[in-house]
């Protein structure tokens, strides 16, 4: 089975438990009993690979057909893949041990912008040509999908097809198809032509695009069949759709290493910056009943002691105390923990933190996002100070010593007084501590700021906004160190240039795949890493195909420039996003969706249902 | 409430999981067998477990042990099935054992090393590895647990060795110190066995075989 070749390499590489496989729950079928094979690849290390609840639910989905065998494959560390290429070992699944090479579905799953650089480095160690157009077999196809699909068009070049939305339902209808072209001996071209009869399938090559002099898009113009736009997968009901009997249990320790649940999909409250609070859409809940039987059968199955409940803001569940009771009930019992992140400030009720004692306590996150009012109604943040100083009294006399905050930099609208105001809040939530009269002796607070950097991302309101620069971040950071005067309060920051690529990938067309190529065969991969990201290499590749970053990044489009994505339909409607914009500049908030419906648009690909509005009549 | 010691081999690519991990993965094994376990008692309550002597990653073994607690009633061959329903291909749990003696009384540990010469002909390396272990000198450096480097000379925490040629391959056999004190890692062995030669000593197949005390009596 293995290759002696892998074997060789284990003893000499870090952490060699990464690539051997084996795992609990690891499924590994005979490879002649099954009609396709399924690489699934996640484009970064296997510790962060292996949190992601996506890849566990399309793996369990696939394995549960009896005539397909899914299998695990990231991205090798680079004393690992140094040690592969110099003794020839092609990237590998981690069941089998065989070279990817000669399965019949290559699947990427797009988490982040900065991962494109190892899904091309993924394909040239599996010994493929990168380019789509260089794969004229049918089979390796080559597909991605996940949040950046939304904007494919940096990857397009390389890509077979993506399947924008939810996967859950497509997967096991495109690996039908597929199946079907295999016996009849199709060429790609005649299973690619009857793939786009899909839906949510999109084939990048049969779509044609033209340019203006100035380098915005003239025209998107689909061919062979294709559809004009390509909409979005979403699953209709949470409650029936698939979800995994067992996960994959790690040896190594992971990020997420535990039972993840999720309770619901989308988000009611339409933060403008938010990029997941848009593709999500519509509102879709799970009902406690099966969140808590789920949970319960996978704890069991698994081993492991912790269930962390998952989804863009998990205090707008609607039955969450409900929901808490019914799992403390069996999970207190058992000595496991519940965790609940992605907690909103406004609505911690004194209900909710009462069964939050209960629950694992970890360290508190806020994400206030904002140090002004004005610019927390501009990106519809609605969340006040005094909801934050109230809440955090509530934690610190609850016990907690120390409170994360979230802010961005760089925020459409930002003036020196928001940057100001970071600093200022951060002190408020210091001094409410030191104002509480049960707070542990001789316990000190620590208020953690991570400021990171705003990035305009397609299907928001801010699609259209220039990106702050990387001199104006830094003036921005620098000034905000220098307003913060305690060591109570510690400030972190994110790389500026790697925002700035991050920008280019979210917003770019099909022109960076050129640029992406480049600065990958002079090196780069794992940018999202510090100690791999190299700024001067993605420059050179910048200069060699004559296109520059801030074009992408750092100019304002209009709002009737065609956009690289325009052929994509996430439902929300453009002049929905269009509205948005408009009231962020006059700071106008929006209410959530519970209160009023916005009419973005997003249920008209659930049938018109949403269950913000439902859950409204009712 | 009673301890029990629940014996273990370690083998194939199990090898390469590092005794942390190996920590978690015991732990869940236990949850997932639903043994009746005794948990500590503090703010997150866990199972207890305590190993005998971990083991370096990249070394197998066929005499591995973890001490537990049981809280009710249970027989040791009801333990052992349920544990064993619950494990990987890789790490066999074998026996369940009233534990003897308490894991600081491990004095030595014996180990196989095979060695894979790539020409085939093991002679030449064979005789290598006797005459260095017939030397007396085996100068090598240990971390302390301080940090700080050690000079020590490996040949004396050998007690016992044997060198053998079987197909092509070079064996030796080797009783060394272990348990808290003097621990000697079989991998830092092997490397100073084989410096010098055109060898990788993390090639080298490394097995632990049996524990003993410090009066050379099995470990029980």
């Amino acid at each position: 089975m293995r290759d002696a070749k892998i074997k060789a390499l284990l003893p000499v590489v870090n952490k060699p438990a990464r690539y051997t496989g084996g795992e609990l729950n690891s499924v590994v079928k005979d490879s002649g009993s099954v009609d396709i094979r399924y690489a699934f690849c996640f484009p970064d290390t296997y510790e962060i690979g292996m949190s992601h609840l996506g890849m566990k639910i399309l793996y369990s989905l696939v394995n549960a057909r009896k005539d397909a065998w899914c299998e695990r494959v990231f991205a090798p560390a680079s004393d690992m893949e140094d040690a592969m290429r110099t003794n020839g070992v092609e990237l590998f699944a981690l069941e089998s041990g065989e070279s990817i090479k000669s399965f019949d579905l290559i699947g990427f799953t797009l988490q982040y912008e900065l991962s494109f650089s190892n899904v091309l480095n993924m394909l040239d160690l599996a010994g493929l040509p990168v380019r789509s157009q260089d794969r004229p077999s049918l089979t390796p196809l080559v597909i991605a999908g996940g949040p950046c699909a939304c904007n494919p068009e940096p990857l397009a070049p390389f890509i077979d097809i993506f399947l924008p939305g939810e996967g859950e339902e497509v997967t096991n209808e495109l690996i039908d198809l597929l199946k079907l072209h295999k016996s009849r001996g199709s060429s790609k071209l005649e299973f690619l032509k009857d793939a786009v009869k899909l839906p949510g399938v999109y084939v990048p090559a049969f779509y044609d695009v033209e340019y203006n002099n100035d380098g915005t898009i003239k025209s998107i113009t689909a061919g062979n069949g294709a559809p004009e736009k390509v909409s979005k997968r979403i699953i209709s009901d949470l409650d029936t759709v698939f979800y995994p009997e067992s996960f994959v249990v790690p040896f190594v320790d992971i990020v997420h290493d535990r039972v993840v649940h999720e309770i619901f999909r989308g988000c009611i409250r339409g933060c403008r910056f938010c990029q997941a609070g848009f593709l999500y859409r519509p509102i879709r809940e799970k009902s406690p009943e099966t969140v808590s039987r789920q949970s319960r059968a996978l704890c069991g199955i698994t081993g492991y002691d912790e269930v962390s409940l998952c989804s863009l803001s998990s205090s707008d569940y609607t039955k969450i105390t409900q929901l808490l009771e019914m799992l403390l009930d069996w999970s207190q019992p058992e000595n496991i923990n519940i965790a609940l992140p992605s907690l909103r400030i406004d609505n911690f009720s004194d209900e909710l933190m009462e069964k939050l004692q209960c629950v694992r306590r970890s360290g508190l996150t806020f994400a206030p996002e904002s140090g002004t009012q004005r610019l927390r109604d501009a990106i519809n943040k609605n969340v006040t100070e005094d909801e934050v100083i109230r809440t955090s009294r509530k934690a610190f006399s609850g016990g907690w010593t120390a409170v994360k905050l979230y802010f961005m930099l760089g925020l459409p609208t930002e003036t020196q007084e928001d940057v100001d105001g970071i600093a200022v809040l951060a002190q408020r939530v210091v001094d409410e501590y030191y104002a509480n009269p049960d707070k542990p002796k001789g316990k000190s607070v620590s208020v953690s700021v991570s400021a990171s950097s705003f990035v305009p991302k397609p299907f928001t309101p801010f699609q259209w906004e220039p990106q702050d620069t990387v001199d104006m971040l830094k003036e921005k950071q620098d000034r905000l160190r220098g307003k913060v005067t305690t060591r109570k309060i510690s400030l972190s920051f994110h790389k500026r240039e790697m925002s700035l690529m991050e920008g280019v990938f979210a917003r770019g067309d099909r022109r960076v795949a050129d640029v992406l190529e480049f600065a990958w065969r002079s090196g780069c991969k794992f940018d999202g890493w510090d100690d791999c990201f190299d700024f001067q290499k993605w420059s050179r590749a910048f200069e060699q195909c004559g296109l520059t970053p801030e074009f992408y990044a750092n100019r304002r489009r209009d709002f009737d420039e065609i956009l690289p994505w325009e052929h994509m339909d996430y439902g929300i409607r453009k002049d929905f996003l269009i509205a948005e914009n408009k009231k962020a500049h006059s700071a106008v908030t929006t209410p959530n969706c519970r209160e009023k419906c916005a009419g973005c648009g997003s249920n008209k690909l659930n049938g018109g249902k949403c269950d913000a509005l439902s859950q409204n009549m009712v | 409430m009673r301890s029990v010691r629940i014996w273990f081999k370690k083998t194939g690519s199990a090898k390469y999981i590092s005794h942390l991990d190996l920590n978690r993965f015991v732990a869940r094994a236990l949850r997932r067998a639903q043994l009746p376990l005794w948990y500590t008692e503090g703010f997150n309550p866990r199972p207890h477990t305590a190993f005998s002597l971990p083991l370096p990653l990249g070394v197998e073994s066929v005499c591995e042990c973890v001490d537990i607690k049981i809280e009710g009633e249970i027989d040791d061959g009801e333990i052992l099935r349920r544990i064993s329903g619950a494990s990987v291909p890789g790490i066999e749990f074998y026996s369940v054992t009233e534990p003897v003696l308490e894991p600081p009384k491990i004095g030595f540990a014996k180990y196989e090393f095979i060695f894979f010469p790539d020409d085939g002909d093991g002679t030449a390396l064979k005789d290598s590895i006797a005459s260095r272990l017939a030397s007396g000198s085996l100068p090598a450096e240990k971390k302390t647990k301080k940090g700080t480097m050690r000079q020590l000379n490996l040949a004396e925490f050998i007690s016992e060795a044997r060198t053998d040629l079987c197909d092509g391959e070079v064996t030796l056999e080797a009783v060394l110190t272990a348990g808290n004190e003097n621990n000697i890692n079989p991998l830092l062995l092997a490397r100073v066995l084989l410096e010098g030669t055109s060898y990788d000593y993390r090639l080298a197949k490394i097995t632990r075989l049996k524990l003993y005390d410090a009066q050379h009596n099995e470990y029980r």
